[in-house]
């Protein structure tokens, strides 16, 4: 009777690994299916990063001042030479249209992205009015993707330039900060 | 005993359908390369709110056919941890090209375009062959030629694109793929429903063409 037990259970348990969301999953939103590899987000500056790096430290502020998780710059070196520091901050002219990006630089172990390459394209950024916030808002958007957000539509999460010059646009909606207070 | 043996073997055969489904075949489906191509990657940009912005924005528009998946260009920089860093970012998409919808023709090598897309690091040109349906392709693009991505990096062109051919972006709302068992056509960053109003609800290849031919 035991030993049966045990094969039931065992039944059970392989059949809900497959049945059951992996945690890279605890994300309604959570587009590309990785998150983040713990709840202090260290960061830095490429040398390249300097038109406006104001603009890095804001957002990383805003993940650390509005959720569970901790924003880290550890200055020394002054710019970016760890590979697993969770966020490197890039400035390149990405063409076609592209405001920013983020890549997962390493994916490891599945659904954890070590690190992330955050990219802005300023000129891009700056097409339009409201280049202050609308920098901002783009860099909340993007280290919203590093710790597992997706475009949702709202708030900073909103793909696009900013429709007026609104708080909202800068910061995560409310579900967003319960997404990610719920993963870290 | 019998009915609590059955629930989770039911459960398993699911989860075993489930996962067939989300690895099945699926060769005549764009479906499969938009995602293998856009994983772990995610943009933000401007979007081409109307089709006469996408006149406006692209050098060239084509539509055509996604007949191959070849290495993308490399950026490199003095710092070799930078590079390392942009590795793998780009891939280009082979489209051979039936009709120009909208640029100077010249610009096609071959009767081909090779357009620059970036992709999921952890994805080979060679992986995204394998799931590459040879889906109908509308595509709004940069010309490339005169780009100066800044900060310090230089361009390597992929030795699998003639020297001679242009290389181009596409926007991220600008490219779509639609294989011959797609009812709606897929994006690589973005979605039919991220276009705006203007765009009168277009969800596939012809319709975003024909929108794109309307603003002319």
């Amino acid at each position: 009777m035991r030993k049966r037990n045990w094969s039931l259970v065992a039944v059970t348990t392989v059949a809900a690994l497959l049945l059951m969301p992996g945690a890279a999953y605890a994300f309604p939103d959570n587009g590309d299916n990785t998150l983040a590899d713990n709840a202090t987000h260290t960061y830095c500056y490429t040398s390249s990063f300097n038109t406006d790096a104001s603009v890095g430290a804001y957002a990383m502020s805003v993940l650390g001042n509005t959720t569970d998780m901790d924003d880290l710059f550890p200055i020394d070196p002054p710019f970016c030479a760890f590979m697993e520091t969770d966020v490197w901050w890039h400035e390149l002219n990405l063409a076609a249209g592209i405001r920013g990006s983020r890549s997962c630089w390493l994916e490891s172990p599945v659904g954890i992205c070590t690190s992330s390459d955050l990219t802005l394209d300023f000129a891009e950024i700056d097409i339009g009015s409201f280049d202050w916030e609308d920098r901002r808002k783009v860099a909340v958007h993007l280290v919203g993707y590093s710790v597992g957000l997706n475009d949702n539509g709202g708030c900073a999460m909103a793909s696009g330039p900013v429709p007026d010059a609104a708080l909202v646009w800068r910061t995560y909606c409310a579900s967003d900060i319960t997404d990610i207070n719920g993963a870290y | 005993m019998r009915k609590f043996l059955v629930l989770p073997g039911l459960a398993l055969v699911a989860a075993l359908a489930l996962l067939a489904t989300s690895h099945g075949d699926e060769p005549a489906s764009a479906k499969s390369f938009a995602a293998l191509a856009t994983g772990g990657l995610d943009v933000d940009y401007t979007p081409l709110a109307t089709p006469a912005a996408a006149v406006a924005a692209g050098d060239l528009i084509v539509e055509g056919t996604l007949t191959s998946v070849t290495d993308g260009v490399d950026l490199q920089f003095a710092n070799p941890a930078y590079t390392e860093r942009w590795k793998d970012s780009f891939v280009t998409l082979v489209v051979t090209v039936d009709r120009v919808v909208e640029g100077d023709p010249g610009q096609l090598h071959n009767g081909k375009v090779f357009v620059q897309i970036l992709k999921n690091k952890a994805v080979t040109p060679e992986q995204l062959s394998g799931v590459n349906a040879n889906p109908r392709v509308v595509a709004v693009l940069d010309n490339l030629s005169d780009w100066n991505p800044g900060g310090g990096a230089t361009v390597a062109r992929p030795g699998t694109v003639p020297a001679a051919a242009p290389l181009f972006a596409a926007h991220v709302d600008g490219l779509w793929l639609q294989g011959t068992a797609d009812v709606v056509m897929y994006g690589l960053g973005a979605s039919p429903q991220d276009l705006g109003p203007a765009w009168g609800g277009a969800d596939t290849v012809a319709e975003y063409a024909a929108k794109v031919w309307q603003a002319l």
